[in-house]
């Protein structure tokens, strides 16, 4: 059950302020592409800076991969808004 | 209680019985323990029972300490403890002579314990995403690196550390503060991958002397021309410029002959060099979102040429190249 509930609240998370795109946004727009990771990054974030690298880089990585860790997605949404 | 059992009992209490035995004599034979990804928060101090351990992944876990125990684990060559909640590395980390390989990336290291340069083994170095202000003038002494990360950090300047560093290839300090590289990088002969993404590096004459460069990372760094003779980098077949202020770009470019991927997304370019066309070995050109509104005639030369981005341009024509195998606008 905690998974479940840990999985909801991950995939409704903004995963980076550029582009107000929610975790689930993120994982349903890298799974629609093939476009490589700086471009993909792109469609969500809708500027061409680096921002949100980390926790973007690891979402697009396990959709490609085909399986998402949502405590690690999570942790590091956690981290990137903790060194602002 | 003596130290084998209350190690098995933290074992039980944290239900890792199916990943760690329970009998002492099969601790005592223990060599690789991966306990990563299972929401720990604290190892124990009788964690010292595990002598004859040589790989201890903890990775993804919520630990805020190590135990200072951790330190008598002297057989310990390869610690995987990336994405934890590290405020601090015990002192006695610099007892683990055997160390090899580190990962501490992905913690809230502020500052590395003196003892920590005595680990004179290591070869492998992640201290990537940390709080790390500065670095001890003593990394001079880890000078069997070959690999060292310390992206997203907060460092200003890096100690002269690099000259004994001989075999260093991998380099990455994205998302520092940083202006200028150590001279003593200049030493480093075999450097093949430098990633300076994200700082705000000028006067980069330095670079030249890296002719076994293969993939340079200069992206978000304010750079408004490229100050160094980048032919010089002879090896190079990776470079990326993307999210700089570049204007034009030096002829000297084109004498790349080894370049397979140029990236210069976001810049400001309103032309590429006349000699573009001798990039014969270009096989991926990103030039997306600068202000191109022609090519040069050389450019249909790019005959390995087979992605291209050039959308978020002045109205580009791209020639006719039937061997692209992409192109962003058609």
């Amino acid at each position: 059950m905690e998974d479940i509930v840990t999985k909801e609240r991950v995939l409704s998370r903004r995963i980076c302020e550029c582009g107000e795109k929610s975790v689930q946004e993120a994982i349903d727009i890298f799974d629609e592409t093939d476009l490589p990771y700086k471009k993909a990054k792109k469609l969500v974030t809708g500027c061409n800076k680096s921002c949100c690298r980390r926790p973007l880089m690891a979402l697009f990585k396990m959709v490609e991969f085909g399986a998402i860790d949502y405590e690690e997605i999570n942790f590091l949404i956690d981290q990137f808004e903790g060194r602002k | 209680m003596n130290l084998y059992d209350d190690f098995i009992e933290w074992v039980e209490r944290n239900n890792l019985d199916s990943i760690i035995p329970t009998a002492p004599s099969l601790l005592d034979e223990l060599t690789m323990l991966d306990l990563s990804k299972h929401r720990l928060q604290e190892l124990p101090d009788s964690i010292e029972v595990l002598s004859n351990l040589t790989v201890l992944k903890i990775a993804g876990n919520k630990l805020t300490k190590l135990p200072d125990t951790i330190g008598k684990l002297k057989n310990l060559r390869n610690i995987q403890c990336n994405n934890n909640l590290l405020t601090e590395i015990p002192e006695s980390i610099g007892e683990l002579e055997s160390l090899i390989v580190v990962n501490f990336s992905g913690n809230k290291l502020s500052a590395l314990p003196k003892s920590f340069y005595n680990l004179s083994h290591l070869t492998r170095l992640n201290l990537a995403t940390n709080c790390l202000k500065s670095l001890d003038e003593d990394m001079k002494k880890l000078t069997k690196l070959i690999y060292i990360s310390l992206d997203t950090n907060y460092l200003k300047e890096l100690p002269d550390c690099f000259g004994d560093m001989e075999s260093l290839y991998f380099l990455e300090l994205s998302y520092n503060q940083l202006t200028t590289l150590p001279d003593s990088l200049s030493e480093v002969e075999e450097l093949e991958t430098l990633i300076l993404e994200g700082n705000n590096f000028k006067n980069l004459k330095a670079l030249e002397v890296h002719d076994m460069l293969v993939r340079l990372n200069l992206n978000e760094n304010g750079l408004t021309e490229l100050d160094f003779d980048i032919s010089k980098l002879e090896d190079l077949q990776i470079l990326s410029l993307d999210s700089n202020e570049l204007t034009t770009l030096p002829d000297s470019l084109c004498e790349l002959e080894n370049l397979k991927e140029l990236s210069l997304t976001s810049n400001e370019l309103s032309a590429l060099p006349d000699c573009i066309g001798n990039l014969e070995n270009l096989e991926e050109l990103d030039l997306e979102d600068n202000e191109l509104a022609t090519l040069p005639e050389s450019f249909s030369n790019l005959k390995n040429l087979k992605k291209l981005f050039i959308a978020d341009n002045n109205s580009v024509t791209v020639p006719d190249m039937p061997w692209l195998e992409f192109c962003d606008k058609g």
